[in-house]
């Protein structure tokens, strides 16, 4: 199982990567609020908690990223 | 068909049709794994530099329509400005142009603030909120930012009074601000 | 149990580079169980423009009863048997961290400590990402390390220590102007003490024996994130997948679907459901009938079941400066979505949680 999660991610990894690349000046939709890949820190950190203290199974999240890209 | 021959068809069609798509779906995406292979930020090959002519920008005034030509402002010092309403260090750089405009205006600088949203009314929602005292346009297209190939959101290119582009910024930050005015101003100082 | 110093979500500097949150959560469970209601307050200070000061602190205080063990009650059937519900208990816990960009990368140095009458624990994280090809890529890696010391409320300073280490790395990839893919990876081991201290196991054949787990656990987890923009319903959807395994049997996976809009006058809505299932420990059985070897839990938590839940949520910018946030979210947890292994249905439950969170930047 450990195996095949590897493999899954390297997999993902191929096939997620994106296409044409987006311009900084196309990322207006990435921007909006409803796009952003993370929760609020307070609200991610309250659900890692719970789901930590409720579930013998653990997540990976977090990277980060998308957005408007600026600066 | 015996049933172990249906089988290993049936599998061999599931795993053909998956194959394609992932073939497909490869095809067109990989560019995750090159970026992260080569760990380089590859610079845009015909990006606008110091040094460089000040490419046309086919942008239309926002409040008339009217189209954007670089070349009447020939013999000013012109700060060109890449905006967009979702641009949240765009709310820092705002008050800083028209602080521009009020230190520079009468030495020859004009400033030139270029949206690249999507929908004038965008823009005018941002405006509402972040007034410009300096001129401002919209390319909704995205041609004028192509041909400028901009790094970062927001960009501004300052063009000296021959249309040349003397520097760039990428990006904006508290800090760049010292760093602008003394580039204006050299800029300025020219003849 | 994934370490709080990992996933820290580095905001870069912005327009509004001081920051001040604060918020209240209430978390309760069905029947006569814990209760737990959470402050939790965060700063984040400018120094230039390159580096940030980030604290955090929270402070539980959790009442109620929680399972102790499960006894035989009519007809054999295993019954939960719980704690006194007089328990009441207060955690502290706070964090430091600074954080600085470097041109395309943003590194956070964190260390973080935890109080309460019968645990204490102490972790350093550090965690970096770094965009590539015009920020249309970002990798992200972290390690965290933890020490803890896990006592019990009769000798309460008789400490067992045990030790966690995390290490985790992702990719967040643009597809296009309105689509992004994230994937990740985490792996976590620990070492020492990890049984619960308040937990006990029944065995038939006579007695009650402390729950008593392998010293060593291994975990590894993936999760993949898809985030697109539908312009026909002018709404984002994301979807979570994730699957993990560990050395102690226990496989599990979930999915989250959410959907997130935003309405004027600056306001986010956001819907969604998850669905989590989980196998239960080698070592887990709800009753024991003989002598259980060295490793033996009933802890319904490391039963094997499942869980749907739905969750929601709205936020408003107030003023420039600043906003709202208020979150809500219902799981229930039932045997028959397990993965495999065994459980009892006498630990099903359902937990409602929450949240108002008050931003303020400045």
């Amino acid at each position: 199982m450990q195996r095949s999660l590897v493999v899954a991610f390297v997999a993902a990894l191929l096939l997620g990567g994106g296409c044409a690349s987006v311009q900084p000046w196309e990322r207006g939709t990435l921007a909006k609020p409803s796009m952003s890949a993370e929760d609020p820190p307070h609200e991610s950190a309250q659900k890692l908690r719970t789901y930590g203290a409720k579930e013998a199974g653990a997540a990976a999240t977090g990277v980060g990223g998308g957005g408007c890209g600026c600066n | 068909m015996t049933a172990a021959t249906r089988a290993s068809t049936a599998t061999t069609a599931s795993t053909a049709t998956t194959a394609s798509t992932a073939a497909s779906v490869a095809d067109a995406c990989c560019r995750a794994l090159l970026a992260v292979a080569t760990l380089v930020l590859s610079p845009a090959a015909s990006a606008v530099g110091s040094g460089d002519r000040a490419p046309a920008c086919a942008a239309r005034l926002l409040d008339d329509g009217a189209p954007l030509q670089l070349d009447d402002f020939r013999g000013r010092v012109v700060y060109l400005d890449f905006w967009a309403s979702w641009c949240t260090p765009c709310r820092e750089s705002f008050p800083f142009m028209n602080e521009l405009d009020r230190e520079f205006r009468d030495r020859g600088l004009a400033i030139v603030g270029v949206s690249v949203d999507k929908t004038a009314e965008a823009a005018r929602d941002f405006l509402a909120r972040y007034p410009a005292r300096f001129a401002l346009a919209l390319d909704a297209a995205g041609t004028c930012p192509a041909a400028y190939q901009l790094a970062g959101m927001p960009s501004s290119y300052l063009v000296d009074r021959n249309g040349v582009v003397r520097a760039v910024h990428a990006g904006f930050r508290s800090s760049d601000k010292a760093e602008i005015r003394r580039q204006v101003s050299e800029a300025l100082a020219e003849r | 149990m994934t370490l709080p110093g990992i996933h820290a979500r580095a905001e870069a500097p912005g327009a509004n580079p001081w920051q001040l949150d604060a918020s209240h959560l209430e978390y309760s469970e069905s029947g006569s169980r814990m209760n737990v209601r959470v402050n939790q307050a965060s700063a984040v200070a400018p120094i230039g423009d390159a580096f940030q000061i980030r604290a955090n602190g929270i402070q539980d205080v959790i009442s109620g009863a929680s399972p102790q063990f499960n006894a035989p009650g009519p007809g054999g059937k295993p019954q939960q048997v719980l704690t006194g519900a007089s328990v009441r208990d207060r955690r502290n816990a706070g964090d430091i961290g600074i954080a600085g960009t470097f041109g395309e990368t943003q590194a956070t140095l964190r260390q973080g400590w935890s109080k309460e009458n019968d645990y204490k624990s102490t972790w350093t994280s550090l965690e970096a990402r770094h965009d590539l090809d015009r920020k249309n890529t970002t990798v992200a890696a972290g390690i965290a390390f933890s020490d803890d010391g896990v006592s019990n409320h009769d000798t309460p300073d008789d400490f067992h220590t045990r030790i966690k280490r995390d290490l985790f790395v992702g990719v967040t990839q643009l597809i296009d102007e309105r689509s992004l893919f994230e994937v990740s990876l985490e792996y976590s081991y620990s070492n020492g003490f990890l049984s619960d201290p308040y937990k006990l196991v029944f065995v038939q054949s006579g007695g009650l024996l402390p729950d008593s787990r392998p010293a060593h656990r291994r975990q590894l987890a993936a999760t993949a994130k898809y985030v697109t923009y539908v312009p026909a319903i002018d709404s984002a959807l994301h979807a979570t997948a994730s699957l993990s395994t560990d050395n102690w049997g226990i496989d599990s996976g979930s999915v989250e679907l959410q959907w997130k809009k935003e309405l004027p006058a600056e306001c986010l809505v956001s819907a969604g459901l998850r669905y989590y299932t989980q196998s239960s420990a080698d070592f887990y059985a709800p009753l024991f009938q003989d002598q259980p070897g060295d490793a033996r839990s009933s802890d319904y938590r490391l039963a094997g079941f499942g869980s749907v839940a739905w969750l929601a949520g709205v936020s408003k910018q107030l003023t420039p400066n600043f906003g709202v946030q208020l979150v809500a979210e219902r799981n229930y947890r039932r045997l028959g979505l397990k993965l495999g292994g065994t459980g009892i249905d006498a630990d099903d439950y359902l937990w409602t949680l929450y949240q108002v969170t008050l931003e303020a930047r400045f």
